[in-house]
Order: C-alpha cells, then structure tokens, then sequence
C-alpha cells in the first residue's frame, strides 16, 4: 500500500497518504480509536473501496489495474471476518460456511468432509443444519471465521472479530487465528481493544486522524 | 487443527445435503413477488394488441385480394335497347374479354345488381333519369396478370363508352389503411415493451437494493460478477416465463371473444396467430431479462 488517501464525501481524508507493507506470512494488528479509519484500511485491503489517491499492490498486482472478474479472483484469496458476522440468515451454518466453496466454482459436495472438519475445529460440529439465528454471537463468530477460511486464504482481514463476544471467547478466536498464522496466513486483524495488543507480541499499526500516529514494534 | 475431539463427535457428514438453498431469497418482497403479475398483464396487453392487428391486417388482405381479383365494366346502353346480352356493344365488349389472357369467370349482372351498384356509386336520386349501364363482373386471375390498359383501348374500341374499373382506388385505400393498422398496433406493442422494460428494471433493480448485505458477502466470498447476476436474471426470467406465458393465454382469449371466426377457421387464424404470439412472448421475455440484468450489473457496479 502507497500513499493512499480515502476521502468519504462528509469526512475527506478519512485515511491520508498512508503507505505500509504487509509481509507474507505476517500477524499485524490494526488499532486505533473508533471511528480512526480502521474498518476502512480493511475495505481497502478487500477491494471493496477505491482510494482517492493512492496505488495497492494485493499478492503482487496492481489492485486498481485488475478487471471486476480478477478483483473476484483476488477476493477469493482473502478471507474477511466482520464485527458483526454477516452470516446469511437463509442457510444453513453448513452452507454458510460452504458459500465460498460455492461462489467460485467449487465441487461442495466433494469437499464436504473438509467443511464438516472445519466446523468441528471451530466447535460447531454439531450445528451443521443450524441457522444464524439459533447460535450466540460466539458461535456465530466462530461460523463466520469457519467461512473465512474454507477457501485457504493467504490473506485473512479480521474487522473486530472479539468485539461483540465476551472476553474469553475473544480470546479463542485470537488463538484460532494464530493457528491459521502457523499455517502460512497472512492475518491483519483491527481491534480498538488494548486488552488484546498487550496479550500478544505482534506489530501494530496505529491509525490517527488518518494517518499512521505510531507504527509499533515496527512494521515492516 | 484439532480433530481428535472432532472425531468423537462427528456425525456422518453424508447425511448432509450440498446446499439447497439459492443464494438469494425473493420471498416477502412484495414488488418483485408482484413482478409476474405485472409482466402477466402488460404481455396480455401486448399479446392482444399483436393479434388485433394480426386480424386486421388479414381482413385488409384479404379484401385487397378480393379487389385484386376482380374487374368491373360498365358498357353504357345503347338508347332504346334494354341493358341485356341483346345489346350489341354488350356482346362484342364480351367478345373482347373471352379473347383476353388472365381472365376467369365472366359474369353479366342482372338488373338488380346492377341497380344496387350505381346506387351505391352515385346515390339513388339519379338512378331514375339514368339509363342503367350494363355491368359484366370480370374474375381475374393471378397470373398471367392482365395489361389492364391494353384491355381499355380494346373494350373501348369493341363498347365505345365502356369503362373498365380495376379498383386502384379501393386497393389504394386498403394499402394505406394496412399501413396505418401496423403502425399503430407496432405503438401500442412498442409502449408495452417500454414499460415492461422498465418495471423489470426497477423491480429487480430494488431487489439488489434489499439485499446488498446477502451481495457483500457474495463478493467477499469471491463471487464473481456472473454469480450474482444469475441469480437475479434467473429471478426476472422465471417471473417472466411464468407472467409472460399467462399473459399471453389471457391475450389470445380477449382476442378470440372480438374474432370468433378462430373457432369457426381454426386452421386458417391459428396458424396466423401462433407465430405473432411465439415472437411477442420471447421478445417480452427478452426484453424484460435484459432490462433486469442491465440494471443489476450496472447497480452491482457502483456498489462494489
Ligand atoms: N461509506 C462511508 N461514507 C462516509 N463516511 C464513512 C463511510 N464509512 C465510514 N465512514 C466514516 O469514516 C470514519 C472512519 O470509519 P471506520 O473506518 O469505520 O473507522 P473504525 O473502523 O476505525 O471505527 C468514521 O467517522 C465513519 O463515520
Ligand atoms: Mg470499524
């Protein structure tokens, strides 16, 4: 990421000539007070925002060069985990979790014993035929990250994953992203929470008035 | 990944179905739910416009056939003799038209036909000073097709007077009223079109609107463009197959109560109306799936 800006029409300079890189393989917090720009770095980082200014570089290719179908392709290397789930409230917590697996072309049904073994990592073995609405918000966290991860993401973007879960469970997922982490993925996870960034040892990026105010144990 | 409890745990996965679920629910939408009702009846609309002027384009055919097919000669009487076969200009402009290529059944007509023409013609306060013209009713044939000027100069020189009527004015009318008759049954199709166009723009266009939460995930999912797209063109189609398809059965029996001759000729007018409807239904269907899908690509765009 270079030198990017983000205006929103009411709020310009949103996030302002920020430039950072994320290593393959890294663990980053992304921290800051609410409302600093730090669900907008994320939205950057997915494609789901285009900057003011700015040039982003996603898995070594230039993200604003890439046609709508490779975006797609782009994005189904990510795996994204937001506050507040979105999980879809039709389906199943299976086929919710399955939904990557399904969007882009996958055979679900042959890859039905990893989405079940998926499940049981999360604690969810038994709530494949569930619905949302019949989990709490921890398992339904857990069902979101169980969707993030199917398509063995390189690149993993957590938006407040331990914000609407009691503090123990919060710390579970952290745990279950760092497994991931072991296993070659790259997490970013944005947290206001100062609980969590003194737990664990990783590098933090501080959003400020749009800018980076510190870059923590140092951020390559 | 921790699979040891996992295992003790674990119910056959194969009693779990691949999912089922389509991506997108339209249930409980009321506009789009409302979208085969409204195509339903714009495609009755369009259907009916299509056969009426089906039906009148026919019927003017027909009658520029009729006025194709047929010459009049009017032999003005010789004073004196009564307007019969007797009458020698009669008989020689007879004469004339047997030896004329491309002509069929020659007919005199009898007082009483004759009357009623130049009554029609001309009104029937002038029928009692006029002398009547005899008047021979000239099948013509297809082809060859008869050189209706040649035939002039002939009867004129066989029946001095005698005039040969071969309709033009008639035909003329009837070209121009078919021309006036497919204009405006192709307006009122055409202003169908352009609300069926718009009402399945709109329709599926709010559709997207209500389930952008379901597409961000899609998209975050990976889901390409296509993904998405096909699940609301499938939407608009199934709508308009289903309301496009009653519609025009609704069409075709408005249009049978004003044509009962469709139960009297079925194999004439069927024929006729099966491929109007064919090609009314499937462009409406068209129309209506590419307005939605234009609409949601465009939306789908701006919105990721
Ligand atoms: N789509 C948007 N349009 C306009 N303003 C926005 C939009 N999204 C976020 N903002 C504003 O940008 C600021 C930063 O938001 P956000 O990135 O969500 O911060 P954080 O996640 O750190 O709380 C907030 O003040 C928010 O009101
Ligand atoms: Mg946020």
């Amino acid at each position: 990421m270079d030198q990017v800006t983000v205006d929103y029409p009411a709020r310009p300079g949103i996030i302002r000539d920020v430039s950072l890189n994320l290593p393959a393989g890294s663990f980053t917090f992304v921290t800051g007070p609410s409302g600093a720009g730090k669900t907008t770095l994320l939205k950057l980082m997915f494609l789901g925002l285009k900057p003011s200014a700015g040039r982003l570089q996603i898995f070594g290719r230039n993200a604003y060069d890439l046609s709508r179908d490779q975006k797609a392709y782009v994005r189904s290397r990510l795996g994204v985990v937001f506050q507040d789930f979105r999980l879809i409230d039709h389906m199943s917590i299976y086929d919710n979790v399955a939904l990557p697996l399904r969007v882009t072309g996958k055979d679900v049904k042959s890859e039905r014993d990893y989405v079940q073994e998926l499940l049981y990592w999360v604690g969810l073995g038994d709530y494949a035929n569930a619905k949302p609405e019949e989990l709490s918000g921890g398992q339904k966290q857990r069902a979101a990250i169980a969707r993030a991860v199917i398509n063995r993401p390189a690149l993993l973007l957590a938006d407040e994953p331990t914000g609407n879960v009691d503090d123990g469970i919060g710390l579970k997922l952290i745990r279950l992203f760092e497994e991931l982490n072991k296993l070659g993925t790259t997490v970013v996870v944005a947290t206001h929470s100062e609980s969590l960034l003194q737990r664990f040892e990783y590098p933090a990026i501080r959003l400020d008035g749009g800018r980076l105010a510190v870059r923590e144990r140092d951020v390559a | 990944m921790t699979q040891n409890q996992a295992k003790s745990a674990r119910r056959p996965v194969r009693d779990l179905i691949a999912p089922k679920e389509p991506l997108m629910v339209f249930r409980g939408q009321n506009a789009a739910m409302l979208l085969p009702l409204i195509l339903g009846l714009m495609a009755s609309l369009a259907v009916f416009f299509a056969l009426q002027t089906t039906q009148k384009l026919y019927e003017l055919q027909e009658s520029i056939g009729l006025a194709n097919s047929e010459l009049t000669i009017f032999v003005p009487s010789t004073p004196g003799l009564t307007p019969t076969l007797t009458d020698p200009a009669v008989t020689r402009a007879m004469d004339a038209l047997q030896n004329t290529a491309g002509l069929g059944r020659i007919e005199v007509l009898d007082r009483q036909q004759t009357q009623q023409l130049v009554e029609r013609a001309l009104g029937n306060a002038v029928t009692a000073q006029v002398p009547l013209p005899t008047i021979i009713s000239v099948q013509r044939a297809r082809r060859p097709d008869v050189d209706v000027a040649q035939l002039r100069t002939r009867l004129d020189r066989a029946a001095p007077g005698a005039m040969v009527d071969d309709n033009q004015a008639l035909r003329q009318q009837l070209q121009a009223a078919r021309v006036t008759e497919l204009t405006k049954g192709l307006g009122l199709i055409l202003a169908v079109f352009v609300v069926v166009s718009i009402t399945s723009a709109l329709v599926i266009g709010q559709s997207v609107d209500l389930q952008t939460d379901v597409i961000h995930v899609l998209y975050i999912s990976g889901a390409p463009d296509r993904i998405i797209l096909s699940q609301f063109v499938g939407f608009a189609l199934r709508s308009a197959i289903i309301g496009v398809g009653l519609g025009c059965l609704v069409g075709w029996l408005l249009q049978a109560l004003y044509w009962p001759r469709i139960f009297r000729e079925p194999s004439v007018i069927l024929p006729l109306q099966v491929p109007v409807m064919i090609l009314v239904v499937s462009l409406l269907i068209m129309v209506a799936v590419i307005s939605a899908r234009g609409n949601v690509l465009r939306k789908l765009k701006r919105t990721f």
